[in-house]
């Protein structure tokens, strides 16, 4: 076998472990209530189709001898790598199944798309044109899709939030002026997870979930806008060495500013205006759509520097 | 009056405004395609079957949205964006820095019930919350009994320098479009040029008037027989025509000479060259019959003159060799470089004329833009951290403790439960 067919073998294998993953995490949600073997089982399989991500492209960087970011096919590899190892974090971190069962469908289309509707030409890495004959590529894109598969998680953060919510307006500020002191706030918190809750409680836990939703996807946004910051600015540089203008309001670049103007908009709703929960949520939810037109929507339009071999 | 408009502009709700609208006139942008001729816009959108029930040419040139980043209306919209920038700046983030900056003691206790986190401890360490306090990296400030605690202030100066650094970018963008410059030249190779094809220019720019030479333009092949480079080896020329400074550019590696960039842009091919046995020269110019984009050139051989019977020769790389077709389209095969050709009188293909495309510009603007870049990407990247205050008030028995943060709550409150854990150890 040589290293083409060991990589289409091995992103196959990707997609079917992030289906069984898929299936684990939504059965564990829906049935089972308390935290089970099978949610272990679902990060196992997640963390291992990660791994596998993670070989398939540093094989292409070592075989091909640059960057494995040159075509459709690998960003979007490298794009549910990211999402995933995102998503790993933010799970250990909250501890909470709900991500998991969010973030695992969106990477599976994103894996089958990649697999099974890109032709096996389009899968291949090919030469780099002159145009992207340069270091910036590396920066450029890599920040690009970071940015990209931190957002992503951003705002799925902010649409589960509006899920959740029932789209009704929540203060979430209610719990944090009662008189309980705070460390048994906390320990309650993490109570409810393991006892059977008691509607009360549940009332109470899926307040403080709405509120670590609210948080996170502030957080995860709040980093990914640098990112996005890094890869719009590196791109301008790079315009500017090889071609001789930074800006050039190619559809791209033009979505990728409206991307990071959506963004501004949101950081400045809550950090000025101090706004949270469902109109902040409304935001970030936008934000989900416009990354996408930026990412891939984009190139339906079939023209512009940006252009990386779709529909040619 | 004046001050009511200055408010409004550095009012938040009107950038986000201006923000949004900006936005969403750019989309329009990326809908319908920009700087096509008069006639691409006829056909795509006639009159009488307008897109969406309103576009039609007719309208899409009288807004300008063929143009849609040049037109007056964009360009005023950004404008508005930069004032607000500015006195955001100046009215709004300035004065909050100073007040930050202070140090603001709680000398009262009703304050603690309004902040994010806060708790009464009965039974405490006066000095093992300090330490802790001390451990989690904070500047701690103390006045008899009260104390002031933040960390992380420079995530509050972070997104002044954000803005600091897009008022930068904006300025240079405007010094680069009154200043600069942009040119394009086509030269054929071993032939000077000057910078005269004008594509951009500012209302203040200065056209140098230099000259450069093309030495020579070659493109490289990888084994797939796709473009690996494209390369032009350039000499500028003094006034007298002799060399000063030599170099090869290719695309992502232009020549940087006094604030002239030269960049490798484009290709062609103008003629081929043939020889016969009198070693005398033939040319035949090579035609692009296609749209500008497919690199495709040919010419026609005729067998007699002012025949229709001959053949076509065919280019679309310049890799040394064009292919033969006869005059019903069929293939006859390759012509290598330095191969004989026998026709009518048997003739040497001896070499093919290229032409390179060079961009010429200037932009006295990207010292600014490149140092608003810089900041732009630090500060964002600063604005990340957190910027929390802790306050703690002694009062007889009781401490009073209370802190907030600008985002990272989560792990604020964390770290508070720490500050009033320990004492229950």
């Amino acid at each position: 076998m040589d290293w083409n067919e060991i990589q289409n073998f091995l992103s196959n294998i990707v997609f079917g472990v992030l289906l069984f993953s898929m299936i684990i995490y939504w059965i564990n949600l829906l049935f089972l209530n308390d935290k089970s073997f099978l949610s272990q089982i679902g990060r196992i399989s997640t963390s291992l189709a990660n791994i596998f991500l993670f070989f398939i492209l540093c094989s292409r960087w070592i075989v091909a001898g640059y960057f494995p970011l040159s075509n459709l096919y690998e960003s979007l590899l490298f794009l549910t790598w990211i999402l995933l190892t995102t998503y790993l974090y933010v799970e250990t971190k909250t501890n909470s199944r709900l991500i998991g069962a969010i973030v695992v469908p969106i990477t599976l289309l994103i894996s089958g798309f990649a697999n099974l509707t890109l032709s096996p030409e389009m899968q291949k890495s090919s030469p780099l044109v002159p145009a992207l004959q340069s270091n910036w590529l590396m920066l450029h894109v890599s920040m690009m899709l970071l940015s990209y598969g931190t957002l992503i998680m951003g705002s799925l953060l902010c649409i589960l939030f509006l899920v959740i919510s029932g789209y009704k307006d929540i203060d979430l500020k209610t719990n944090q002026t009662g008189a309980l002191p705070l460390y048994n706030v906390m320990l309650e918190y993490y109570e409810t997870k393991i006892l059977s809750p008691s509607s009360e409680i549940s009332e109470f836990g899926k307040m403080k979930l709405l509120q670590s939703l609210d948080n996170w996807s502030y957080r995860i946004i709040g980093l990914g806008f640098p990112f996005l910051t890094i890869g719009i600015i590196s791109g301008g540089v790079w315009a500017n060495e090889a071609w001789g203008s930074y800006w050039s309001w190619d559809p791209k670049e033009t979505w990728a500013l409206i991307t990071w103007l959506v963004f501004a908009t949101y950081l400045h709703a809550r950090i000025t205006k101090g706004w949270e929960g469902k109109k902040t949520a409304i935001l970030g939810g936008l934000g989900f759509f416009v990354i996408w037109i930026c990412y891939l929507g984009v190139n339906f339009l079939g023209k512009g520097l940006h252009s990386y071999g779709w529909i040619s | 009056m004046k001050q009511t408009l200055f408010r409004l502009f550095a009012n938040l709700k009107f950038s986000i405004f201006i923000l949004l609208l900006i936005s969403l006139c750019s989309v329009i942008g990326t809908i319908i395609e920009q700087d096509q001729s008069i006639e691409t816009y006829k056909l795509n959108y006639p009159l009488t079957n307008p897109l969406f029930g309103v576009l039609s040419w007719d309208r899409i040139l009288y807004f300008g949205f063929d143009h849609v980043y040049k037109t007056w209306w964009f360009l005023f919209l950004i404008f508005l964006f930069g004032c607000s920038l500015v006195l955001c700046s100046f009215l709004q983030q300035l004065p909050s820095l100073k007040i930050a900056r202070r140090c603001q003691f709680f000398r009262t206790t009703n304050s603690f019930s309004k902040l994010q986190n806060s708790a009464i401890l009965k039974d405490f360490s006066f000095s093992r919350i300090v330490s802790t306090i001390q451990v989690q990296g904070y500047s701690i400030f103390q006045q008899k009994n009260m104390l002031y605690c933040y960390k992380g202030l420079i995530g509050r100066i972070g997104p002044i320098i954000v803005h600091f650094s897009m008022i930068l970018i904006l300025s240079g963008t405007i010094i680069g479009s009154l200043f600069g410059f942009k040119a394009q030249e086509i030269v054929p190779k071993t032939e000077n040029f000057h910078i005269q094809n004008i594509l951009s220019n500012g209302r203040f720019s200065i056209i140098p008037k230099r000259s450069a030479r093309v030495n020579d333009f070659w493109i490289t092949y990888t084994k797939n027989k796709t473009i690996s480079q494209f390369y032009s080896d350039i000499s500028l020329l003094d006034l007298h025509g002799n060399e000063t400074k030599r170099k090869t550019i290719s695309v992502n590696y232009p020549f940087i000479d006094q604030g002239i960039y030269y960049y490798q842009t484009d290709w062609s091919l103008i003629a081929l060259r043939f020889k016969n046995i009198q070693n005398q020269i033939i040319e035949y110019p090579l035609i692009n019959p296609f749209s500008t984009q497919e690199k495709i050139w040919l010419t026609w051989m005729s067998n007699k003159q002012f025949s229709q019977d001959g053949i076509l020769l065919l280019l679309d790389n310049l890799e040394g060799y064009c292919s033969i077709y006869n005059n019903v389209g069929q293939f006859l095969g390759n012509l290598e470089m330095n191969e004989t050709l026998k026709f009518n009188q048997p003739i040497t293909f001896s070499e093919i004329l290229s032409s390179t495309g060079l961009q010429v510009k200037t932009d006295p603007g990207i010292p600014l833009i490149y140092s608003g870049f810089f900041f732009l990407m630090v500060s964002t990247l600063l604005s990340y951290i957190t910027y929390s205050q802790v306050w703690i008030v002694q009062k007889n028995t009781q401490l009073f403790i209370g802190g907030t943060t600008n985002r990272a709550l989560f792990d604020f409150e964390l770290e508070f439960l720490k500050f009033i854990k320990k004492n229950y150890q």
